[in-house]
């Protein structure tokens, strides 16, 4: 249904996050509620999942569980293999040459390790938003509407609707309605990765994968981009990989702690920064290294 | 290291000396600048005051002559711009094309990335191969064929003639007598001959020597023999002009259909032909390879009646044609008519669409772009590596994360991305190939033509051959022809550097 | 038109042909004429086409300048049908010929004088005999200066300018100063442009210099000739001196070799015809000199009788030197 037609699916989407009953609950506060963020149900399955480049090994026999529509927010110190990690589940690493992975990583039944696994598909139900916003060197129309055009072929105004839908989305349309066919490359930094999320929405993705989305952006544009992860965490299952604790205690449901490519601890964001089970935790969330 | 009470380590360098070395360079660059600009300002200078004087529409209308003041370039104008188009149709996509293979498609194998790496470095050095390399090159692979295909200038030699009884002799002309001729039989088609299965070896030399009206021996000869015929060489009867389209067996492409017809009219892109059976049929001229013109002489209808109805033909048209015969003309029903055969037809000559293509290619123009094109390939392709190169990571990766295929992301995101870049190599290379003199020298291009190129397969000259041999001529007046050749040439450089300009102003809209 | 061309003819009949093409059918007559080879024979066979074009219309002459080498490369392929030389065909190439079945007549068509000159302030030489061009030019000469020519001459150094290597103007004046055998000296100032040539030598008060006649006749005012003495007094290049044979043996003649099976299509006949017809005062006027018209009637009947092969080599394929006109009969 979500890849049949694209156009209706966000509205679709919000309706059955409207109907889901977790959804609601999810939605009444910042890892408010202490069951709602492990009842819902799983999206991806990670079992002793190792990754190298080369021969040297960047993640080391993690497990852990990334729950649907939840923020799940990976932290640990620069060089501990988060971004690695983030860029296994949509396959990313394929444009290393070096890079191989072991173990088990399981999207919705889906083995992303399999090497026959249609990559193509995958990155259109797994949307990935970069550290450093990409506008591609188009106009703001043409950077929407590239994903939809890659799987599909719209009449003119179909594509109109989901370019300003996707915006909607973005929190980005009122303040590009009247420029949509200037090229991208003239929006601020903080428009720019608005728009970048808008482009991976398009697509129509189940889950986005965001690698420190904010830290090339100022203190004002972070602040946009957290309203607006949170205004989104109802529809999509949301992976964020950040620098910054606050942040992560900010926007997140569920925290994992990466440490020197091991999973050190993960658990419910509230519990991670209040009742941090190990010392390195404890120790991070603390600032008193990193 | 040195903590705010301590003295500085190293000693201080006058910021009068770093200031005046700034000075220095800024100074030496301007004046660098100026001394190449002030070249080119002398040097172009010195060309349009000698060449002003004999640049008018006749010098570009004129073919090329041994007095000054009627010698032109059109040839040379024309098959400069042939060559560069073709030339440039051919290299651009063959160098992106391999561009993209060597920057998009790295291989992981450790013998496959061996092999890439060999191949790029060899790219590299073959951009500094003198371009006269690359004209031997052309002359045995494109223009020759590794003579394995025959001779180039053969089918100067090839006769195709219709005799009065119908039967079609061709071959290859050995001797042309006044009264007949002799030519390597490499095809007897129509007629009785053909009727009666027999065959015909070819290179066989069949004299054909006797008067007209006893043609009928033909039927009879075996080959080797000789028969009677003549090739009429009194080409003032035409009463229609009939054409066949078609490459027939003898240019080695046999799968294409063959119409034969009355010549109606030409309208853009159609040919109208009348068929006495078929009635009118159009024929879009894209789909016509190679065109031939007879002038027919005499037809015989078979009419349904069993009736026999032999004449010169006065009209052919939709409906009806028109016979003569003994001074009396008859006009026949298509509907009436069970066949037809056309009868004492001469080859007038014939045309080929601006693609048709013959090998060994010869001397021609598709022979002297493949070669320009070996000259300009590598610089293609590094510039265009280069320019693919530039495109950042992130757009690449960003296209890859919405779903797009490797191919997707080529076209939709590299390419786009690149191409002002590939259309700055592309200048560079036309620049290059547009100047080019030796491997065209090699490859056979003349000088003197009184031709300009109608498709891929004609002869051609070039501007830089032709200016270099007004150049070199002894009468001082040429030297001013040669300048104005030279004025041409750069006009001619800027106009297709213009044309790449613009795309790459349409690539760079949004780039900023 | 109509006339058997298969026996002796004569320079008479021969014209009657090219008339009769021309008078006959002046516009049905179609097809190519594919030429190729020397750049000094080119203008005039640019001349020849630009005029045969006029009368002829339908046919469509080519000429191109690959050089006599490259032009016989071609025309021993069977690609052309008629080459350019400055020189006559070498054994070897007339072998490659035979080998591709490539028949050819020779047919000499203009002379070239070759002119040696020297700067118009260079009061000092007003001959040379050929001894002393061989001892300036001759590989490994000693000769530095003026005055290692002729000892009254100044001490001063001489300059020298020679064309490319690769042209026939130089292989034709290696032949005659040290023979097939012998070398040039290398410190020469080289130009494949002959106008580069004229330049320097007029640059250069202390240059000598070589080149074919119509440079020298072009820029008669900046250079000064010199008469050559090879036994019979001092002789300047001149449009008699070169046609009689007296300015020897710096005149060499140019020619066409034509393709035997091309002579049989009518439209090369035709422009071979009207070639020599026109010829001597083609040539003429491109800078050239033309020959005695008894060659130019042997030639024709040569064709008429399609007489193939060289007459410029002996049975051993060795080069034979003589006046043209005893030559080549
Ligand atoms: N393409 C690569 N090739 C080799 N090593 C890499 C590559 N990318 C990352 N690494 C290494 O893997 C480790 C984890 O990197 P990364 O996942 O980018 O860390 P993080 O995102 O947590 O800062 C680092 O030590 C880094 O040097
Ligand atoms: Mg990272």
């Amino acid at each position: 249904m979500r890849h049949a037609d694209a156009p209706s699916l966000l509205k679709e989407s919000r309706e059955s996050a409207a109907l889901n009953p977790l959804a609601n609950v999810a939605r009444l506060g910042v890892a408010g509620q202490a069951d709602s963020t492990t009842r819902a149900p799983v999206a991806l399955t990670v079992r002793d999942f190792s990754a190298w480049y080369g021969s040297f090994q960047a993640i080391k026999s993690v497990s852990f569980e990334v729950r649907t529509k939840r923020v799940t927010a990976l932290i640990g110190p620069s060089g501990c293999g988060k971004s690695t990690f983030l860029r296994w589940i949509n396959r990313m690493n394929d444009m290393v040459a070096s890079a191989r992975a072991e173990g088990t990583l399981n999207l919705h039944g889906i083995d992303l390790l399999d090497q026959r696994m249609d990559v193509v598909d995958l990155r259109r139900r797994v949307g990935m938003v970069f550290q450093k916003p990409n506008p591609f060197p188009k106009s703001i129309y043409d950077n929407i509407a590239f994903g939809p055009r890659l799987h599909r072929s719209f009449r003119r105004a179909e594509l109109d609707r989901l370019v300003e839908q996707s915006l909607r989305h973005a929190a980005l349309w009122e303040e590009v309605k009247d420029r949509l066919h200037d090229s991208a490359l003239g929006l601020s930094g903080g428009q720019q990765q608005r728009l970048c999320i808008a482009r991976a929405i398009a697509v129509g993705p189940e889950v986005l994968l965001m690698d420190e989305p904010c830290s090339a952006l100022d203190p004002q544009a972070t602040l946009r981009i957290e309203d607006l992860i949170r205004q989104l965490r109802s529809e999509y299952t949301i992976v964020i990989v950040t620098h910054n604790m606050q942040q992560a205690a900010r926007i997140s449901d569920v925290t994992a702690f990466f440490y020197e490519g091991a999973l050190i601890e993960a658990g419910r964001t509230i519990d991670l920064f209040t009742k941090p089970q190990k010392k390195q935790t404890e120790e991070y969330v603390t600032g008193r290294f990193g | 290291m040195s903590g705010p009470d301590e003295p500085l380590l190293g000693r201080e360098k006058p910021a009068w000396r770093r200031r005046l070395i700034d000075r220095l360079f800024v100074i030496g660059c301007v004046a660098s600048a100026f001394v190449s600009v002030l070249i080119l300002v002398v040097l172009l200078g010195s060309i349009v005051v000698r060449g002003w004087g004999h640049l008018d529409w006749a010098f570009l209308n004129h073919y090329p002559s041994r007095n000054a003041a009627d010698a032109g370039l059109k040839a040379a104008l024309w098959g400069t711009i042939w060559l560069c188009a073709t030339c440039m149709i051919l290299a651009l996509p063959l160098g992106v094309g391999a561009a993209i293979l060597l920057e998009e498609y790295a291989p992981k194998g450790l013998w496959a990335r061996r092999a890439h790496s060999f191949v790029e470095l060899n790219i590299r050095n073959l951009a500094g191969v003198p371009s006269i390399v690359y004209g031997i090159i052309g002359l045995t692979v494109f223009v020759r064929c590794f003579g394995l295909l025959g001779n180039p200038n053969q089918y100067d030699q090839m006769i195709r003639a219709t005799l009065a009884n119908g039967v079609v002799v061709q071959g290859m002309l050995v001797e042309d007598r006044p009264e007949s001729v002799v030519i390597d039989v490499t095809g007897v088609d129509g007629g009785a001959a053909q009727a009666e299965g027999m065959s015909w070896p070819t290179g066989v030399e069949v004299s054909l020597a006797l008067v007209q009206g006893e043609t009928e021996k033909l039927l009879s000869a075996k080959p080797g023999e000789a028969v009677s015929f003549s090739i009429r060489r009194d080409y003032n009867l035409p009463l229609d002009l009939a054409f066949a389209l078609a490459p027939a067996e003898e240019w080695e492409t046999p799968s294409v259909l063959k119409v034969d017809g009355v010549f109606r009219e030409s309208r853009p892109g159609l040919l109208v032909l009348n068929d006495p059976m078929e009635g009118r049929m159009e024929v879009p001229t894209t789909t016509v390879l190679v065109r031939e013109s007879f002038a027919v002489r005499t037809h015989e209808f078979y009419l349904r009646s069993n009736e026999v109805v032999r004449g010169d033909s006065l009209s052919i048209g939709e409906k009806s044609a028109t016979l003569v015969s003994g001074g009396r003309a008859r006009t026949i029903n298509r509907d009436d008519i069970q066949g037809y055969r056309s009868i004492g037809s001469l080859a007038i000559g014939q045309e080929e669409s601006f693609f048709y293509v013959r090998l060994p290619l010869g001397g021609s123009v598709l022979a002297g772009a493949l070669t320009l094109m070996l000259v300009i390939l590598p610089v293609v392709i590094i510039s265009s590596q280069e320019a693919i190169r530039a495109v950042p990571k992130s757009l690449r990766e960003g296209a890859f994360a919405a779903g797009a295929t490797r191919w997707q992301m080529v076209s939709r995101m590299v390419l786009p991305s690149a191409m002002p870049g590939i259309m700055t190599g592309a200048i560079l290379a036309m620049s290059r190939a547009i100047g080019e003199a030796a491997p065209l020298l090699v490859v056979g291009g003349f000088l003197f033509i009184t031709f300009t190129p109608t498709n891929v397969m004609s002869d051609f000259a070039a501007m830089p051959l032709q200016i270099y041999q007004w150049a070199s001529r002894p009468q001082p007046e040429f030297y001013g022809v040669a300048a104005a050749g030279i004025i041409v040439l750069v006009a001619v450089l800027l106009g297709f550097n213009a044309a790449a300009i613009l795309i790459r102003q349409k690539f760079q809209k949004h780039t900023r | 038109m109509n006339t058997s061309l298969t026996g002796a003819l004569s320079l008479a009949s021969i014209s009657l042909l090219a008339a009769m093409t021309v008078a006959q059918a002046p516009s049905s007559l179609t097809g190519t004429v594919k030429a190729d080879g020397s750049s000094t024979v080119y203008p005039i066979t640019e001349a020849v086409a630009e005029e045969f074009k006029k009368i002829v219309p339908g046919v469509n002459v080519t000429v191109g300048v690959s050089g006599t080498g490259g032009g016989f490369k071609r025309f021993c392929a069977g690609e052309t049908d008629i080459s350019n030389a400055s020189r006559p065909i070498k054994k070897e190439e007339s072998e490659k010929a035979a080998s591709s079945n490539v028949e050819f007549i020779e047919v000499p068509i203009a002379y070239d004088g070759l002119s040696i000159v020297v700067n118009p302030k260079n009061m000092w030489v007003n001959h040379l005999t050929l001894d002393e061009v061989k001892k300036i030019w001759t590989d490994g000469t000693s000769v530095k200066t003026w005055r290692d020519v002729r000892a009254e001459w100044p001490d001063k150094p001489i300059r020298i300018f020679s064309p490319g290597t690769d042209s026939g103007t130089f292989d034709y004046f290696k032949e005659v100063v040290v023979g097939s055998k012998g070398s040039i000296r290398g410190d020469m100032s080289v130009s494949e442009d002959d106008n580069v040539l004229v330049k320097g030598v007029t640059g250069d008060e202390n240059a000598i210099g070589f080149f074919g006649c119509a440079y020298y006749f072009e820029n008669k005012d900046a250079l000064k000739i010199v008469p050559i003495d090879a036994g019979k007094g001092a002789i300047a290049p001149t449009h008699e001196t070169i046609e009689t044979g007296t300015y020897a043996p710096f005149s060499r003649p140019l020619f066409i070799y034509v393709n035997r099976k091309a002579v049989e299509r009518p439209e090369v006949k035709a422009f071979v015809g009207f070639y020599l017809q026109s010829a001597g005062k083609l040539a003429e006027e491109v800078g050239y000199v033309k020959l005695p018209s008894e060659v130019y009637s042997r030639a024709a009947r040569n064709i008429a009788a399609r007489r193939t092969g060289t007459q410029f080599t002996d049975d051993q394929g060795q080069p034979l030197h003589g006046p043209l006109a005893d030559l080549y009969q």
